[in-house]
């Protein structure tokens, strides 16, 4: 019971915070200034402020543009303005690590995953050729002229999860 | 007559995980990691490290000869050990989540696991942000104490009912006020 309030609380911190798994944008909140975006909700990520409040003012708003971008499947446009804006001081490093690697994520077709994982049962060969940005979009969208929304959900989990594995493999 | 031990020590098992993790990350090498793991699992099957580490590897090899089933039978079977010998902690319970439901699309049987190492996790949170501020608020310094102080708001929200979380966050507060930092 107390665990299940204390996830919940958590889960309301880090919406306001603007933090999350996914597309998370830097949020503005009138009256206080840019709330610290956070890619991925894990160390480091959060709470990445730098110093004075015109450079953070300024960051913000060139991170959430890329976040947007990202998340809106503009990757081109996205990693353009990752290079300019970490050249120009306005995001860190890490940060644009963070947003490279999920458009790396982002970018990575089914048929991509390891064998291993290509022979679990149901696995949905006909999305071989698309990316979890096109599967994610198919999902929104509700499209399944291509596949079925099981076939969809399977796809997303399996190239999910070679990602987090092949992290943790490093 | 000496007597042969019969489990190995601390540092040979660490040793023995070090060699196993030899080249890591590079393809290339991993069905000889897999050999490697394999063996120091066989011989100390209540090795937590090594049962998960082998069980996420061996989700991402294709090991010639080896059906489907097979491995991911083994993989299931390595991540149970895991779950059942650390006692149920959390990356174990997770990954073992990831697992049912991902590889066996299970998601109604990783739901319960992903709760269950939420909750041990967030125990562990408390447990460590309760020692953090404490030995801030004993350190007491002006930048200590505002550590605390900051990490006081987030942690009230989180563990409002926890009696060691709301006892730290009153003796911070208290010596804040104390020092001047804050005020009354």
């Amino acid at each position: 019971m107390r665990t299940r309030k204390a996830l919940l609380a958590l889960w309301a911190m880090l919406s306001t915070a603007g933090c999350g798994h996914g597309e998370a944008v830097r949020r503005e909140e009138p009256g206080s200034g840019l709330r610290v975006e956070c890619a991925r909700g894990d160390e480091g990520a959060c709470g990445a402020e730098t110093s004075g409040e015109e450079t953070r003012s300024k960051g913000g708003t060139v991170s959430a543009r890329i976040w947007a971008l990202i998340a809106q499947g503009q990757f081109a446009e996205a990693q353009a303005l990752i290079a300019e804006s970490t050249a120009a001081g306005l995001i860190t490093q890490q940060t644009a690590t963070r947003m490279a690697e999920r458009i790396t994520l982002l970018t990575t077709r089914l048929g991509q995953v390891p064998a291993t994982l290509q022979r679990v049962k149901d696995f949905p060969s006909q999305l071989r050729e698309h990316s979890l940005f096109q599967i994610k979009q198919m999902l929104e969208n509700k499209d399944f002229s291509l596949a079925t929304q099981a076939q969809l959900k399977l796809a997303e989990k399996l190239i999910e999860q070679q990602e987090r594995l092949m992290e943790k493999v490093q | 007559m000496t007597k042969t031990p019969l489990h190995p020590t601390v540092g040979e098992l660490l040793e023995k995980l070090r060699e196993a993790r030899k080249g890591r990350g590079t393809e290339s090498l991993r069905l000889e990691q897999v050999r490697r793991y394999r063996e120091l699992v066989a011989h100390n099957p209540t090795f937590t490290p090594a049962l998960l580490e082998l069980g996420r590897l061996l989700q991402l090899t294709d090991e010639p000869g080896v059906e489907p089933e097979e491995a991911f039978v083994e993989v299931q079977r390595l991540l149970e050990q895991a779950v059942e010998v650390s006692g149920r902690e959390a990356a174990a319970v997770v990954e073992l989540g990831y697992f049912l439901d991902t590889l066996r699309n299970a998601s109604e049987k990783a739901t319960p696991l992903y709760e269950e190492g939420a909750a041990k996790a967030l125990e562990t949170l408390e447990d460590a942000w309760a020692g953090l501020m404490r030995a801030w608020v004993h350190e007491r310094t002006t930048e200590s104490l505002k550590k605390a102080l900051e990490l006081s708001e987030l942690a009230e929200k989180l563990f409002p009912d926890s009696g060691r979380i709301q006892g730290v966050v009153h003796d911070a507060r208290n010596t804040a006020i104390r020092d001047g930092l804050l005020k009354p």
